[in-house]
């Protein structure tokens, strides 16, 4: 299978998905899920709006997804260069990376989008007494790891660039370097900046329950946010990885160890998944914003 | 949680003032938790900045919260530090009892028995 009947294989499910997304039935489905995984009573009020806004998120993460998987398969060559046995373990994880980057930035676009619609209206308003920040929405494994998947390609681009200094030892093409390390540390930046948009956004809600719920949408538009320089940086740490293999003269000691890294980074990426998601981060803000379980929407926030 | 009813009698920034000052004496609001910036919660209350703002002067002025700078607005140290920690020592006692499968009655109860049996101090 070559990238890119993958590609068209991901286009068909994902049309499905939101083919599905739009149908009454597939927003039943989306509000449950995120109740679920939220730990949190359906909405009895606002059901419609908490359901379109779950919807529209969908629609824009698969968008950015197939959008970042095209842009890969495009920009790879069909066919791997004659005595470019490297470009083969890139193929496919390449494209999936590009993938996920593309649905992080899809879904924090959407995000910050929305975040600047502020309805307005007269009714009696609910809000927060204590000021909240990322961390109340989005765990410590998340935001630490998003960190620590930023500065890793910074540090190996650096390295490199202290190896090339002795053009002897290794020649990486200096433009694809420096994208490769600087890229998730100024998609990190941006996305601070876009989690400080988030957050500053005014909520016009006027219960307990459509506070909940919005801390909710609110919590995954962050989560989204944050995972967009986290995808970036694990997948130029992919990358850069198999630059330095590239580099290596002995052409069988290199294609070795570029299968080698690319076993040992999708092995890393997988045990990430598994750390995060046993976390459980869609539950972190319920924990820390509304520890009175389950009930909490009808019985109001601890602070 | 803070509600405020723009149809209510009671000017909004009493509503914010009053909830805020309850929300402390009853240690919802514990010493150094912070209040949201004034804009954004004047944005989420459909309020003005200014009318915020005055809620937060006039609880600043009670010495219920202080204003530190760059830091925001957070529930001030002061207040009856003797009583908080006193609710605090009995919120443990409590969970300890319930751990033991005993209710808050049975609490009163051995909190008189005990009582009886220890030196009053002086």
């Amino acid at each position: 299978m070559t990238p890119l009947v993958l590609a068209v294989a991901a286009t068909v499910v994902a049309a499905v998905v939101l083919a599905w997304t739009w149908v009454p039935a597939g927003g039943r489905s989306l509000l449950r899920g995120t109740a679920r995984r939220a730990d949190l009573a359906l909405p009895v009020h606002h059901r419609e709006q908490v359901v379109r806004r779950l919807q529209e998120r969908t629609t824009a993460a698969t968008a950015g997804l197939l959008l970042g998987f095209w842009v890969a398969v495009a920009v790879l060559p069909p066919d791997p260069a004659p005595g470019d046995d490297l470009a083969v373990p890139v193929a496919f994880p390449l494209p999936m990376g590009a993938g996920f980057v593309g649905m992080a930035l899809a879904a924090a676009a959407y995000a910050v989008v929305t975040a600047r619609r502020t309805p307005t209206s007269d009714a009696p308003r609910v809000a927060r007494t204590r000021d909240v920040g990322v961390g109340d929405y989005v765990n410590g494994i998340e935001r630490w790891g998003t960190a620590v998947t930023c500065v890793v390609p910074a540090a190996i681009g650096l390295l490199l660039a202290v190896l090339m200094a002795d053009p002897t030892a290794t020649s990486v093409d200096p433009l694809r370097l420096g994208l490769l390390a600087l890229v998730p540390p100024a998609l990190l930046v941006l996305s601070l900046a876009a989690a400080g948009v988030v957050l500053d956004a005014r909520r016009t809600v006027s219960s307990p329950e459509e506070l909940a719920w919005d801390d909710a949408l609110r919590s995954q538009a962050l989560r989204d946010i944050v995972s967009m320089p986290m995808y970036a940086g694990l997948i130029a740490t992919l990358w850069l990885g198999l630059e330095v293999a590239r580099a290596i003269p002995d052409e069988r000691l290199a294609i070795g160890a570029a299968g080698l890294w690319v076993l040992v980074a999708l092995g890393t990426m997988l045990v990430l998944l598994v750390v995060v998601l046993a976390s459980r981060p869609a539950r972190h803000f319920r924990l820390r914003l509304w520890p009175v379980p389950q009930t909490h929407a009808r019985a109001g926030a601890h602070r | 949680m803070l509600h405020v009813d723009p149809r209510s009698a009671v000017p909004p920034y009493e509503q914010v003032r009053s909830q805020v000052a309850d929300q402390v004496a009853a240690g919802q609001l514990r010493p150094g938790d912070r209040l949201p910036p004034v804009r954004r919660l004047a944005g989420d209350l459909g309020l003005a900045s200014g009318t915020v703002a005055r809620a937060y002067r006039e609880l600043e002025a009670a010495g219920v919260v202080v204003t530190r700078g760059r830091n925001g607005t957070v529930v001030a140290a002061t207040g009856d530090l003797t009583r908080q920690r006193a609710q605090e020592a009995t919120l443990v006692y409590l969970a300890s009892l319930r751990r033991l499968g005993l209710g808050a009655d049975d609490a009163v109860r051995l909190l008189g028995e005990v009582g009886e049996g220890q030196p009053r101090p002086v």
